[in-house]
């Protein structure tokens, strides 16, 4: 889900841009307040843990391989908002230095997976949580946010008239909603063995 | 000789329950190489967190230079004692070489030209100065290792520790890491080394500590090293040198030597009384 | 990070284009994408590349680091590429026949399928030029010098930094349970294979958090206190500005000339 440049149109790039850039400066300025700006170093090595991570690919149907985004795990540990600063780093770099997703499409890039998927991702482990108990929750929760992310870059391209909605939206989200099957278990394992193994530190310090 | 630190009843409990440390109590003396002695697990690296006030003591005291380490002068103390980790790659985070060695620095509060003087007269003493624009990520393990001692060199401490030093380096590496603490100590420097590792002490030192369990189990000369109810308790083993020498058994009466050169002056007596 | 400018790290490099100011080259080659990104006619996409040509020419970039950036994007536009043909509406001007299924190309959506991939061409390699520039602590410290929030900087940099370490550990895993003969089998459903890989996520989580916390703590022996000075950025020269100025005009020149040339083609009518 990274759109390169030039498949979105001036004016839905621009927007998203506003949009996600109020959102990561309110994740700035929440950053600031809530953890000190201390805690900085820490959220870069686990930037990078997301590049890491995303580096481990996983079987999906014959000649096709997912891999993780990592956006439900560090939202549901280590809260929002350090999830929003953490994707947003992870896209910024590998837009700047590895040309994965557009320049101009930073903006609805980082709205999508730094955003969007995160906040789905948060919203749906808190009302699934009580409702399926809390690894369904973990798992459903992951894969929603991948699929609703998903469409929202559908529905991008499509309002920029790249490719009709009626055609874009049913592949990228029949892919996703299979792949999202990935992101969801490997989530799920990954956040019980985080919780298992490093309790108290993060409980104490994320909110 | 006065003392640069002095511990004295040291408790230290880590969030999760583990008592890392428990009633350590030592002294580390002015201008002198000091090896801490112990097994893995025994509360080395906890013991050094205190030394710079990263950890403060939970019960017990740390005096530096006579003044007992509080809350309060944790960053003067960061200034008096350097501390260089075990793993480089934990400690050179900056863009470049350049960048990281000027972190501490400024830090400080120095101003840019004296910033500038310490860190280049840091990278020339570790032999770093021509890879002074390169990457972290693009040095051999050996050269990161020399970049964390230049981070730390480059505040000036009147006190290095190292946590495990050797650990990882290659024969040349070890050599040229020897080397350095060899000349900081000439300079003026306390140096203090964590490990387990008992030929570099016995090597190197003119002081051993050794806990366990974090208790001190024996402060002393590196004769310490060769005393097998001592190094029984402390799970560790005899240097190379001396277990040559105990192999042998009666033959030869003890103290045995623990360090190459002292196993060399041994056999050349020896030889020579039996030629004579 | 480090507030005194190291002049071996700041804009050293072999070529005129290496040694313009970082902040301009930021902003000129950012200029140049956006306004390449909007244009749709085709000779005007293939002029702009041949702007990135000659730049490219006159930093002495290896033509295999071009093509190697664009080889790296190919897979994710080769699908839509391929599939807008078939289903952009407009004037069939092929037929292929697979099966029982028959599909119409129109020259409508071959022609959106080569607008976006020059388009997609001019972004990838007006950013690899950028980057082929400009050393990496260079370009953060030119972000910097640009507004972008200090705390965002430093996170990037943190994470490039660590990520070749991390990189290294998932590798070094992922070798250590290929010695043990794991290699991943089946489908998503295939439940030894997707809980080993999510037990290798998971444990590098850990290892990553656990680091994450010994970095902290090395900075703390160093006195950090959260608060990082900015640099000195260097000094602009005229000639920084000029070529900067020259890299912008003649995007923003093939764009009026665009817009231009069809109000032209539409008076004419
Ligand atoms: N962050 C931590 N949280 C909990 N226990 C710890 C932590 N760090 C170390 N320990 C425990 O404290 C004890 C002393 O460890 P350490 O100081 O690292 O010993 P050494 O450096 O001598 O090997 C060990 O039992 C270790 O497991
Ligand atoms: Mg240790």
């Amino acid at each position: 889900m990274h759109i390169p440049d030039g498949f979105l149109d001036a004016r839905v790039w621009a927007g998203a841009a506003v949009m996600s850039a109020g959102a990561v400066g309110y994740a700035v300025r929440r950053t600031k307040e809530v953890l000190d700006d201390r805690q900085v170093p820490v959220m870069g090595v686990m930037a990078a843990f997301i590049f890491a991570a995303q580096m481990i690919n996983f079987p999906v149907a014959p000649g096709a391989s997912g891999h993780l985004l990592g956006g439900a795990l560090v939202a549901i540990l280590m809260g929002p908002w350090t999830a929003t600063l953490l994707m947003t780093t992870v896209y910024t770099i590998q837009a700047l230095i590895f040309q994965d997703g557009g320049i101009t499409t930073l903006g609805a890039n980082i709205l999508n997976s730094a955003v969007i998927a995160p906040w789905v991702a948060l919203w749906g482990y808190r009302a699934l949580k009580r409702v399926t108990g809390d690894g369904a929750a973990v798992f459903l929760s992951a894969w929603l946010s991948l699929v609703v992310a998903a469409g929202a870059a559908g529905v991008q391209l499509a309002l920029s008239g790249t490719v009709p909605l009626g055609v874009v939206l049913p592949a990228i989200l029949g892919w996703h909603m299979l792949i999202g099957i990935g992101e969801g278990l490997i989530t799920g394992v990954a956040v019980r063995f985080a919780r298992q193994n490093l309790p108290p530190a993060l409980d104490e310090r994320w909110v | 000789m006065a003392a640069v630190i002095e511990v004295e009843d040291l408790y230290y409990r880590y969030r999760d329950g583990t008592q890392a440390l428990q009633g350590l109590t030592l002294t580390i003396p002015t201008g002198a190489r000091v090896a801490i002695l112990g097994p893995n697990g025994a509360g080395k690296s906890t013991f050094l967190l205190h030394l710079n006030g990263i950890y403060l003591p939970q019960q017990g005291k740390v005096r530096l230079l006579g003044r007992s380490l509080d809350g309060k002068n944790a960053r003067w103390a960061k200034s008096q004692v350097g501390l260089v980790f075990q793993d480089p790659d934990d400690q050179v985070f900056a863009g470049t070489v350049w960048e990281d060695v000027c972190f501490g620095p400024v830090n400080m509060g120095l101003d840019a030209g004296e910033v500038e003087r310490r860190a280049g007269q840091a990278l020339r003493a570790v032999g770093m100065e021509d890879l002074r624009t390169k990457a972290p990520h693009h040095l051999s393990y050996g050269q990161k290792k020399r970049v964390a001692i230049a981070g730390v060199l480059a505040m000036s401490p009147s006190v290095i520790v190292l946590d495990e030093p050797m650990a990882y380096l290659d024969p040349r590496g070890k050599d040229n890491l020897l080397a350095i603490l060899t000349r900081l100590h000439r300079d003026g420097t306390t140096v203090v080394v964590a490990t387990h590792d008992v030929d570099m002490a016995a090597e190197w030192a003119e002081k051993v500590i050794i806990i366990k369990e974090g208790r001190t189990l024996a402060e002393g000369s590196t004769d310490l090293l060769t005393d097998p109810a001592l190094v029984e308790a402390a799970e560790l083993r005899f240097p190379v040198v001396t277990q040559i020498f105990r192999r042998l058994g009666n033959m030869l009466p003890p103290p045995h030597p623990k360090r190459v050169e002292e196993a060399a002056q041994y056999l050349r007596t020896l030889l020579e009384g039996h030629h004579k | 990070m480090c507030m005194t400018a190291d002049p071996m790290v700041q804009g050293g490099g072999e070529t005129v284009l290496h040694r313009v100011e970082a902040r301009i080259k930021v902003v000129a080659m950012v200029t140049f994408v956006i306004l390449t990104a909007g244009m749709s006619a085709t000779p005007y996409l293939l002029a702009a590349l041949g702007i990135i040509g000659l730049l490219a020419v006159i930093a002495r970039m290896p033509v295999r680091l071009l093509a190697g950036r664009l080889a790296l994007v190919v897979p994710f536009s080769v699908l839509m590429l391929v599939v807008l043909p078939f289903t952009v509406p407009g004037e069939g001007v092929a037929l292929a026949e697979l099966g029982p299924l028959a599909l119409v190309a129109t020259r409508e959506g071959l022609l959106q399928a080569q607008v976006l991939a020059l388009r997609l061409a001019n972004g990838v390699l007006a950013a690899s030029i950028l980057t082929f520039l400009t050393p990496f602590p260079v370009l953060m410290n030119a972000l910097r010098g640009l507004r972008v929030p200090p705390i965002l900087v430093t996170l990037m940099e943190f994470t490039v930094r660590y990520l070749f370490v991390l990189a290294d550990e998932a590798r070094r895993m992922q070798l250590s349970r290929q010695a043990r003969d794991f290699r991943p089998r089946g489908f998503l459903w295939h439940s030894w294979t997707m809980s080993t890989l999510a037990q290798m996520v998971g444990v590098l989580f850990i290892r990553s958090y656990t680091r994450a916390d010994r970095v902290y703590q090395a900075m703390l022996a160093r006195g950090f206190s959260g608060h990082q000075p900015v640099r000195a950025g260097a000094r602009v020269k005229a000639s920084d500005l000029c070529w900067g100025i020259g890299i912008t005009a003649a995007a923003l020149t093939l764009r009026m000339m665009e817009v231009g040339g069809g109000m032209w083609l539409q008076l004419l009518k």
